[in-house]
């Protein structure tokens, strides 16, 4: 089995982005016929430990949407998603979190470290990509900014092309 | 020797949110001690003004993450009695089956990740992980037990598809729910591991005791979760029902000067919501292993010490689980039944109440002929527990004083109190913030 799973919180504005990938999947149909049974478009929302039950052997390959921030770093990548609506594809091996919470729940969380705590825990870990899209405002509100939204049919096509 | 103290505690960890605690003591005297949520309003009972009342729950469950079952059937609910819709039997048994997972999910997370470092001395659950392998691990297999448990009632646990005004959109097969009752009895050996784990660690809950009014949903039923009249149980043990349509006579909002946050009182300044709030009001109505589990722990009604809210929460998980093989037990025996959506027999003003793990929940919805909303309103258990963290504050800081705690020793038990009420004071954001290695 395949995920795409679309991480955020949809009241936050620019933070739901993950979530509105999931949901623009879903709503155009856009698991290709015949791979409905092998392919899935899950909305974890902020449930992050939920993560865990993807973690098994029986996963082939997981694909996770979700915003980003990159602090400033010598990889060159980081340059490009400096832009409102850019993204960067990514491994979770090839970045360290620099977000400052002493713990993670199911409100505030933190990919990496829960993808941390499932490998102390010795959860098999299948391949993930992740895509990091740069928010242009976060903010208590529903909604996009126009730069995120204009590009919902891109960000699916890379989520679906990567999986 | 009069000693002064300051603590600013800016953002406290392991809480959902932003709170600040601030104590002030100078030569002796407290001059401040405060409990702050600087948070901004987040308005989505104007975002439900317009909404089609069949659109409403799927606004209104994204207010939580962590509660969204609960947002969702408050929601329902509130709906459901404006419109005149009376769900089936069937339907309200696998929503109470819903709720419970609901409220197991939570309170392992809440007990395990936020309240065990505490009583361990570490900071995190990360700590732990070298420490104590078997506890973590066991952890995240409840964890996972209850996202299996709550998928396949809601659809998908957080934010639930198949909840409606009216019924179910989709029900579990017979085959299904047989597969749930196999998972849920073999989480057993994890959940008795787990309260060895809890009775280890109870003799660290710190002893403080402050009675307050205890407000939960109370049901001669079940032990209210998904349904029943407002309960108030005074500290004399005096019990009062309300009617849900009167709920704002128990909440009386008002916004107090340190903080942004509404805080709630009833009969007295303050009053407590959550696990061990439904446990001084509903103890009767525990499955007998919870009360064995109770017992065990040495928690009777009525316990007013705040610290217990998560050996209260060990309890109610023991619950969920054989009230929850109880249910599926029902529903077997009785054959899952296809069943249409009850349709709205009036257009009017109706309100409800849920337990969310965090404590009660009130929701309200006014709607037009046309099933437009007019009007919403939703009141959280953690805005209704400001107040009596507050009120635990001016209690327990002179004792911290009287007993010469250091500064931070008081901290730690400031924040632990916090952390205690299990309090999501909003949700926050959870966007990556990263930087490439190598």
């Amino acid at each position: 089995m395949k995920y795409i799973i679309g991480i955020g919180n949809y009241s936050m504005f620019d933070d739901s982005i993950g979530i509105k990938v999931i949901e623009h999947i879903e709503e155009n149909n856009l698991i290709p016929a015949g791979s409905e049974d092998s392919i899935r478009a899950i909305d974890l929302s902020g449930n992050l430990l939920n993560l865990f039950n993807y973690l098994n052997h029986s996963t082939e390959k997981i694909v996770i949407v979700d915003t980003a921030k990159i602090e400033s770093s010598s990889h060159a990548a980081s340059v490009t998603v400096s832009v409102p609506g850019e993204f960067i594809i990514f491994s979770p091996s090839q970045v360290e979190s620099t977000k400052n919470l002493a713990n993670i729940s199911t409100h505030e969380g933190d990919l990496i470290k829960v993808l941390a705590l499932a490998k102390e825990t010795d959860y098999y870990i299948p391949e993930i990509s992740i895509i990091g899209i740069f928010p242009k405002e976060i903010k208590n509100d529903f909604g996009l900014s126009p730069e995120l939204s204009s590009k919902l049919p891109v960000y699916a096509k890379q989520a679906l092309d990567l999986i | 020797m009069k000693k002064d103290i300051n603590i600013n505690v800016h953002h406290l960890t392991r809480v959902e949110g932003h709170g600040n605690i601030v104590v002030n003591v100078k030569s002796g005297k407290i001059e401040k001690c405060e409990w702050q949520v600087p948070e901004a309003p987040r308005f989505f009972e104007a975002m439900v003004r317009g909404r089609h009342y069949s659109e409403v729950a799927r606004i209104t469950s994204r207010i939580c993450g962590i509660c969204s079952v609960g947002h969702t059937f408050a929601s329902v609910k509130a709906t459901e009695t404006a419109l005149g819709i009376e769900i089936t039997p069937q339907t309200k048994k696998l929503r109470r089956l819903l709720k419970h997972a609901e409220n197991f999910d939570s309170h392992v997370l809440h007990v395990y990740f936020l309240v065990a470092p505490d009583l361990l001395g570490a900071p995190s659950v990360f700590p732990l992980v070298p420490t104590h392998t078997a506890v973590v691990k066991r952890a995240l297999q409840l964890k996972r037990i209850g996202h299996e448990w709550g998928s396949l009632l809601a659809g998908r646990t957080t934010h639930p598809t198949t909840v409606v005004p009216g019924g179910f959109t989709k029900l579990p097969t017979k085959k299904e729910l047989e597969a749930l009752r196999k998972v849920i009895l073999g989480a057993e050996p994890d959940l008795l591991a787990t309260l060895d784990t809890v009775a280890a660690l109870a003799p660290k809950i710190p002893p403080f005791s402050r009675p307050t009014e205890y407000i939960a949903v109370s049901s001669d039923e079940e032990y209210g979760l998904y349904d029943g009249m407002i309960q108030c149980t005074m500290p004399d043990g005096k019990k009062e029902r309300i009617k849900v349509a009167d709920y704002k006579k128990v909440t009386n909002e008002w916004v107090p000067p340190q903080s942004t946050a509404k805080y709630c009182k009833h009969n007295l300044d303050s009053y407590a919501a959550g696990a061990l709030a439904r446990f001084n009001n509903n103890y009767e109505m525990l499955h007998p292993k919870a009360k064995e589990t109770a017992n065990r722990f040495g928690l009777k009604p009525i316990c007013t010490n705040p610290y217990m809210n998560s050996v209260a929460q060990a309890v109610e998980v023991v619950n969920d689980v054989y009230k929850s093989v109880g249910i599926i037990d029902e529903l077997l025996s009785a054959g899952i039944k296809d069943e249409e959506l009850v349709k709205p027999t009036k257009w009017s003003k109706g309100a409800s109440a849920v337990e969310v793990p965090r404590g009660i929940l009130f929701h309200e919805y006014e709607y037009d002929k046309n099933g437009m909303c007019l009007y919403g309103n939703c009141i959280i258990p953690t805005n209704q527990n400001h107040a009596n963290i507050q009120k635990d504050f001016e209690a327990l800081v002179p004792e911290l004083l009287s007993q010469n705690k250091s500064e931070k020793e008081m901290e730690l038990a400031l924040e632990m109190l916090v952390r205690s009420y299990d309090p999501c004071i909003s949700c926050s954001t959870h966007f990556l913030n990263v930087k490439f290695v190598g």
